[in-house]
């Protein structure tokens, strides 16, 4: 008797906390989605393509939580008024054509009811028609690279500009941009101003970006890709046309050395002689006076890295997972307001906000700090060639010189 | 008890031994000791055989105890497997220094050897009566041995067949196995039609008809298939292909429809004889350049609206050096007799690819993937360039 006391006592308690734990975690899950510094929330949208899914959202979950709440009456209604009482079993019965017939057809005008809109916004979203500006965006292990083609859009671009992990764009204008994938599949999503897009090698899909006004947008892969999957992040940064000419005609501009006997001009050795192989720096040349090309295609498995040719005139680096800003100046951009965003964006980064400690230790070891594929002893499926940066054995004053010849290029 | 035998067996064995003690402290030889020593362990275990068998000392007119004793049981029957094994195991031996597919055949005849063995000499041990050991032998090995032998003369036949429709001319082919299975589906209605027909008889025929296709393969294999024609690539020929509007034999059966409809550029050869070309978005990117990405692999439709058969090339720059001198040392390139297109120049010394003939209205889809950004051939022209043998039509490439 008292073992059957126990393990009721027992049960009890079990049950007790399980509800406790249930209760508790529904609470946390209702206080995250009040979080205010979301920047990913999708319920926020920053522009007219994510207003449209936003307000499909609200059709689609206003009906289906009508739906929830009806079923789920019914169903505690039914699960207390025909509980187990001691009374006898019911007759039991086959068949109900009226009552199946309408469970049936009330679904599908729901689902009907639904569809209408869906497919209204589909439809919309994926409009090309009105596009002013064509941006190019291809993923590879963990990184997105942007370009922008020779185009009479986006204000006229005359010279093709190629930048990574942030996009800029202008203000209240419709862009296009046109995605692939050089190695496997990713996903480009900017939650507060469009929906998915998978990016697919081989393929050109396209997805439409509009931001109501200046910003700073992020975004990240939400296409499982690989090792460092996670560190594979983008930034759209919206501005006004002004600056948004400013910045097209910095990224056009020619290469200007260091000045000779710096230690910048000590980075570009450096740079050319450790780094040159896979990342552009466009109009470098060598001591001949002759253009060097990378070949990332002959050291990297997806064919390309990063162009560096204007690196400090983003404020990310390494698939935008870390900041080329200091904490201390990271605000005076990321949180500034729309009429003064573009004017600090365009600032770039100076030598008193770099976020030097992290910088250095990627060009220190890229591979202990975001994972990826570079051993050289476990290529063998790559044909030698890595996925990511790897461990270049850099000596610090070769940091310190990369660091100084970085700083420069803006 | 040790018995008369035995007990010869065991001096003999001690014997032995201390022969070899004595030839090893007298004789400084080791040849003598090897030999003593072995019979010595040889002697003991046939002493050991002796007493555990113990049966040299019955007496003959002790009936019950003759029947019942070891010797009485039936001697093991003859068996295959020992040599099947020891053949196996000479195969694995002489495939270790030469070859591996010796290793692997003397593996495969030794594993089967030695399991056939291994059940054979179980079921000799189920009983006194061979016939019961058959039995439980068959039980155990058949449900294995039917199918796997079933499978290595279909095998063997299909085989077989195949080296003999190889041998055969194309029309042939088609000829010999429109016969054969005329052949069995004649004798199958006969055997069908007549259920009085022997066993025999039935099983005759289907082994004269596999001796017949098994001996035919073996002769055909050893004289050769016929001769089967590798055809031309475009890669393989790129310098003499690329450059004319002429039609090769790599241009014969090519697929003038392609099935993406989105997802991908497009060029067209206009009847006007210009290059258009079409992108995903409204906005004019120009009429005298493609964007293209780098270290991309970009899919292309060629659509051709021109009125004649055309192919579309690109010129990707100066051709790897090797491959320039490979091309020269042919004499690709300017030779006329090549149908190379002067309009172009000689174009030995680049690196092209091109798809095959387009018909007019057909559409064909190339990939291309450019390694360097176009600006490293701002000097050359002819690089980075989307043209079409036979006209004037081309478009620029821009690779940031």
């Amino acid at each position: 008797m008292q073992a059957v006391e126990t393990t009721t006592t027992l049960k009890s308690v079990t049950s007790s906390r399980l509800v406790r734990t249930l209760v508790a975690g529904s609470f946390a899950a209702l206080l995250a989605g009040c979080a205010t510094d979301a920047p990913q929330d999708t319920w926020q949208p920053k522009g007219s393509n994510a207003r449209m899914i936003n307000d499909l959202d609200w059709v689609v979950f206003s009906i289906a939580g009508v739906v929830g709440v009806v079923v789920f009456s019914v169903l505690a209604f039914a699960l207390w008024k025909y509980r187990d009482r001691g009374q006898p079993i019911p007759e039991q019965t086959h068949g109900k054509p009226v009552l199946e017939i309408g469970l049936t057809i009330l679904p599908a005008l729901i689902l009907v009811g639904i569809a209408i809109p869906t497919v209204g916004t589909i439809m919309d979203l994926a409009e090309t028609n009105d596009t002013e500006c064509i941006v190019n965006v291809t993923g590879q292990q963990w990184w997105w690279e942007i370009d922008y083609p020779v185009q009479d859009g986006c204000g006229g671009i005359e010279e093709p500009i190629v930048t990574s992990g942030q996009m800029v764009i202008e203000a209240g204008t419709k862009v296009l941009v046109r995605g692939t994938s050089r190695d496997v599949i990713h996903s480009w999503w900017i939650p507060s101003l469009n929906g998915k897009r998978d990016m697919v090698p081989g393929r050109i899909h396209t997805v439409r970006l509009e931001a109501d006004e200046p910003g700073i947008f992020a975004g990240q892969c939400t296409e499982f890709c690989g090792l460092s999957h996670a560190n594979m992040r983008m930034e759209v940064i919206a501005m006004n046309s002004t600056d948004f000419a400013i910045w097209k005609a910095n990224q056009v501009q020619d290469y200007v050395a260091p000045v000779a006997g710096s230690l910048a001009a000590e980075g570009e050795s450096t740079f050319i002689s450790q780094c040159s192989r896979c990342h552009q720096v466009d109009g470098l040349t060598d001591s001949n006076d002759e253009l060097i090309i990378s070949r990332p295609d002959q050291n990297v498995w997806s064919g390309a890295a990063p162009n560096l040719t204007n690196f400090m005139t983003r404020n990310t680096f390494a698939g935008a997972s870390w900041d080329l800003l200091s904490k201390e100046c990271r605000p005076g951009v990321w949180d500034a307001s729309p009429s003064t965003i573009g004017a600090a964006y365009l600032d770039g980064v100076t030598d008193s906000c770099l976020n030097e400690v992290e910088l250095r230790e990627w060009l220190r070891n890229a591979p202990a700090k975001k994972p990826m594929y570079t051993d050289p002893e476990s290529l063998e499926a790559t044909n030698g060639l890595v996925r990511g940066m790897p461990y270049l054995a850099l000596s610090e004053d070769q940091i310190d010189q990369l660091v100084a010849y970085l700083l420069e290029r803006k | 008890m040790f018995t008369t035998g035995s007990k010869l067996l065991i001096g003999s064995s001690v014997f032995a031994s201390v022969a070899a003690v004595v030839y090893g402290v007298t004789q400084n030889e080791a040849l003598g000791i090897v030999g003593l020593v072995s019979a010595a362990c040889a002697l003991a275990f046939l002493a050991g055989v002796n007493v555990w068998a113990g049966d040299s000392n019955l007496s003959a007119l002790d009936t019950a105890a003759v029947a019942t004793s070891e010797a009485s049981d039936d001697p093991p029957g003859a068996s295959i497997w020992p040599m099947v094994f020891a053949v196996g195991a000479a195969a694995v031996l002489v495939g270790l220094v030469s070859q591996q597919s010796v290793f692997t055949i003397g593996l495969v005849i030794l594993l089967a050897a030695g399991a056939q063995w291994a059940v054979q000499a179980w079921a000799e041990s189920a009983s006194t009566d061979s016939t019961t050991n058959a039995a439980v032998r068959g039980r155990l090995a058949n449900p294995l041995e039917y199918p796997l032998l079933g499978a290595f003369a279909v095998g063997g036949i299909a085989y077989a067949l195949s080296r003999i429709m190889l041998w055969l001319s194309k029309t042939n082919t088609i000829i010999a196995f429109v016969v054969l299975a005329t052949i069995i589906a004649c004798i199958a209605f006969i055997f069908a039609a007549r259920p009085s027909l022997k066993r025999g008889a039935i099983g005759g025929v289907l082994t004269v008809g596999a001796v017949a296709i098994v001996a035919g393969g073996v002769a055909a294999g050893v004289d050769g298939q016929r001769y089967i024609h590798v055809y031309e690539t475009i890669a393989a020929d790129a310098a003499l292909v690329c450059n004319s509007p002429e039609e090769f034999e790599v241009d014969e059966g090519a697929s003038q429809t392609v099935s993406t409809k989105a997802g991908t550029y497009t060029i067209s050869l206009t009847a006007a004889g210009t290059l258009e070309f079409d992108v995903p978005g409204p906005v004019d990117e120009g009429s005298d350049a493609i964007s293209l990405r780098r270290s991309n692999p970009n899919n292309i439709v060629f659509r051709n609206d021109s009125g004649e058969a055309r192919r579309l090339t690109l010129d990707f720059g100066p051709a790897p050096e090797d491959e320039a001198s490979a091309a020269a040392e042919e004499g690709y390139g300017a030779d006329e007799s090549h149908g190379a297109d002067e309009s172009h120049g000689d174009k030995s010394d680049r690196n092209l690819t091109c798809t095959s003939l387009v018909e007019d209205g057909g559409a064909q889809l190339i990939t291309v993937k450019f390694a360097e950004p176009s600006f490293a051939y701002a000097d050359d022209a002819e690089a980075y360039r989307f043209y079409v043998p036979g006209t004037d039509a081309e478009i620029d490439v821009v690779v940031p």
